[in-house]
């Protein structure tokens, strides 16, 4: 973290874990993530390791990248990654049409790790996960509760999967998922946006 | 469970996806000299059809592309789905039953039952 002022969506959680390993919840704060459009014909999509199937991620150089659309990815590096990447992506899509955002202030990723990580969800999507479908790797844009997220499935063992959640709806997805495991001993959690808007209404 | 395919993701839950009005609807050209009438036209003019209607789709939730879709109003049944600037394809005409059970448009004779390229 470059910046010490910088504060994440969930700064003012911890991670929670459930007893005897059932479930894990944590932000992975910061990570660099930019959205890059640009038409997958030529050999843009071969030189930039584009994932070019529907739903589908790589891993390349270091970096996640996830198919969003037909002519849209996301990469996703560490934190400190940022920079790097967008140089080296600039060095490639130099003479090519393209648009690419920095979006990692945007976004946050909640991270669901644990043997019941998949129950939890169920209840929070229509999408289906089952491991059947929704293979490793897999990328999809769906609702949870209320807000949109982008899941990734990044099991290896165990299942997991990473949420990429809008900043403002971040602390509102992370009291979802808590309440819905709370079956296998996840804490409850106070959602604290409503607490501070509260506060706000009284002061004014 | 309402399943909508989506020409790109695959067939995913209908609550992803938004209704983005009547398709194959241009909008007029020539901005300034169009008549209020031609702009209210275009704007709120919709065909309200019962029957199979071409439909814009947009799959908000996943992977946010607009899409086409020919679908019939009175049973939601979707007849296809196809992509953007596409034609849409040639279905079979033939009048579903409503969900009552009913053939289409019997009960209220004000509601006129429209087939593709009826106008
Ligand atoms: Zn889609």
């Amino acid at each position: 973290m470059s910046d010490p002022r910088r504060k994440s969506p969930l700064a003012h959680r911890k991670a929670l874990n459930a007893p005897d390993g059932a479930v894990s919840l944590r932000e992975r704060a910061f990570l660099a993530k930019f959205i890059l459009r640009v038409s997958a014909d030529g050999e843009v999509a071969e030189v930039l390791k584009l994932p070019v199937m529907a739903n589908t991620s790589l891993k390349h150089n270091g970096s996640t990248i996830l198919w969003l659309g037909p002519d849209e990815w996301m990469f996703m590096a560490a934190a400190d990654g940022g920079g790097e990447m967008k140089a080296r992506l600039g060095e490639f899509l130099g003479g090519v049409h393209h648009q690419l955002t920095d979006v990692s202030d945007h976004y946050t990723v909640i991270e669901i790790s644990g043997r019941k990580a998949y129950e939890i969800l169920m209840k929070l999507t229509p999408f289906d996960l089952h491991p059947g479908a929704f293979k490793i790797g897999h990328v999809a844009g769906t609702m949870f509760g209320k807000t949109a997220g982008l899941i990734i499935n990044r099991s290896v063992d165990m299942p997991e999967f990473d949420i990429i959640v809008r900043w403002s709806m971040a602390d509102y997805l992370w009291c979802l998922i808590a309440e819905a495991g709370r079956e296998f001993g996840l804490p409850a959690q106070e959602p604290v946006g409503q607490v501070r808007g509260l506060r706000y209404r009284e002061a004014s | 469970m309402f399943e909508i395919e989506c020409p790109y993701c695959g067939r995913r839950d209908g609550s992803e996806f938004s209704y983005a009005g009547e398709a194959h609807i241009s909008r007029p050209s020539g901005d300034e000299e169009i008549s209020d009438e031609a702009w209210a036209g275009f704007v709120f003019m919709c065909r309200n059809i019962k029957g199979v209607q071409a439909e814009r789709w947009v799959h908000s939730a996943g992977c946010r592309r607009f899409f086409n879709m020919l679908r019939n109003t009175a049973t939601d049944q979707i007849l296809a789905v196809y992509k953007m600037g596409e034609e849409p394809p040639e279905v079979e005409k033939q009048p579903l039953p409503s969900p009552s059970g009913e053939s289409l448009g019997s009960g209220n004779d004000a509601v006129q039952v429209m087939g593709k390229g009826e106008t």
